[in-house]
């Protein structure tokens, strides 16, 4: 089974080289890195994957992305909850990202029937949980308790990340079944969001008929 | 004060976690100050008070943290959000879990010791510390500070490393 930290950032954004967080992420029990702005390659039997994340809340910087992707994995930041509908039912596009950023009903039960139809992702930074403090990360884990609610019930599926810009910030699958626990993820679950990436890729790559 | 008989003392359990990166200097108080700030920051003073977390020893790159029975996934779960010790970026990742001190201490590993190196990237200086298993952990030193990078023996070529004053790289 695949075990994927989806949308790390080495050196440059990072401290860190794509190469040693492969071996760390190697020690740390992973087996598929994405990486920001990385082409694709495979370091101590760690696959590196290309990705990039599309902060523009707008449909012509999705649909420029989209265009020129390749093998690339494409996360876009969500925004408003049209905003999110329609990326979700752009093809191409596998994340939805930065969800605890968004207003509460940024992603509804419609979008989670969305996101379920179109196998599209929804990206949860476990990251958030390490770096926030306070009532920003209650936020978080109140976010991500609702999206894990809306995820058990229209079957979504979910991605996982350390949004590690470090080393230091990376953290063994163990850790974060942890991490996941605090809003109530269950150790499957975890497990089954770590494996998202590859049916992400195969259901973008898969040719699409117009009649 | 007579000590209480052992049936009335609290059941304790030791967890062994691993301080990344080895180097760090931190005495057990400063290991005790963060570790306390990240458990009642993730669950409160309550709870806090209820894991009773506190750390034991430190013994190379490891450290050993008692906590009260049946509170040590809390302590763990706590211990992965431990970001820094002085201000300076760390990680500790709970290995293993016991009743005694004794059988952690037969899983501490021991160290791999780097040398330090000098290097030249882009005509200025870095001091470093080069690990024998091919990792490099370069300090950057400018006027704002220092900052560490994290590489390893093969990323040299693409930092342009032109020259270096020790052996290894």
């Amino acid at each position: 089974m695949t075990v994927t930290d989806v949308f790390i950032h080495p050196h440059p954004r990072g401290d860190s080289t794509i190469r040693r967080m492969a071996r760390t992420a190697r020690e740390c029990g992973f087996d598929t890195l994405v990486a920001i702005d990385q082409p694709p390659a495979e370091y101590n039997g760690v696959s590196i994957l290309k990705g990039i994340i599309v902060s523009e809340r707008t449909m012509k910087a999705v649909n420029a992305a989209v265009r020129k992707r390749g093998d690339t994995i494409v996360g876009v930041t969500a925004g408003e909850n049209s905003f999110n509908r329609s990326v979700i039912q752009t093809p191409g596009v596998a994340l939805l990202t930065g969800i605890c950023s968004t207003r509460r009903n940024a992603f509804d039960h419609v979008t989670a029937r969305f996101a379920a139809e179109k196998k599209v992702a929804v990206h949860l930074d476990i990251g958030m949980l390490i770096t926030c403090r306070g009532h920003t990360r209650q936020k978080v884990l109140t976010r991500y308790r609702e999206l894990l609610t809306l995820q058990r019930k229209y079957e979504f599926p979910f991605a996982l990340g350390s949004g590690a810009y470090s080393i230091l910030d990376q953290r063994s699958v163990r850790e974060m079944v942890q991490l996941c626990g605090l809003f109530g993820m269950e150790r499957d679950e975890t497990l089954a969001a770590l494996a998202t990436i590859p049916d992400l890729r195969l259901e973008s790559s898969s040719p699409r008929v117009v009649s | 004060m007579k000590p209480l008989p052992p049936t009335l003392r609290e059941n304790r359990r030791y967890v062994l976690a691993r301080i990344r990166p080895s180097t760090i200097v931190a005495d057990e108080r400063d290991w005790h100050i963060a570790i306390s700030e990240a458990v009642s920051s993730l669950y409160g003073d309550i709870t806090a008070a209820e894991i009773h977390a506190g750390t034991i020893r430190q013994e190379g790159a490891y450290l050993i943290i008692r906590c009260k029975r049946g509170w040590e996934d809390k302590l763990s779960t706590a211990l992965t959000t431990v970001r820094a010790v002085h201000q300076t970026p760390v990680h500790l990742q709970a290995i293993s879990t016991s009743g005694t001190i004794k059988a952690l201490k037969k899983k501490i590993r021991p160290v791999i010791t780097g040398d330090e190196v000098t290097c030249v990237i882009n005509g200025s200086d870095h001091s470093g510390i080069y690990y024998a298993d091919g990792n490099i952990d370069l300090i950057r030193r400018d006027m704002k500070g220092q900052e560490v990078v994290f590489l390893t023996k093969d990323d040299m070529e693409s930092f342009h490393a032109t020259t270096t004053k020790s052996d290894g790289i």
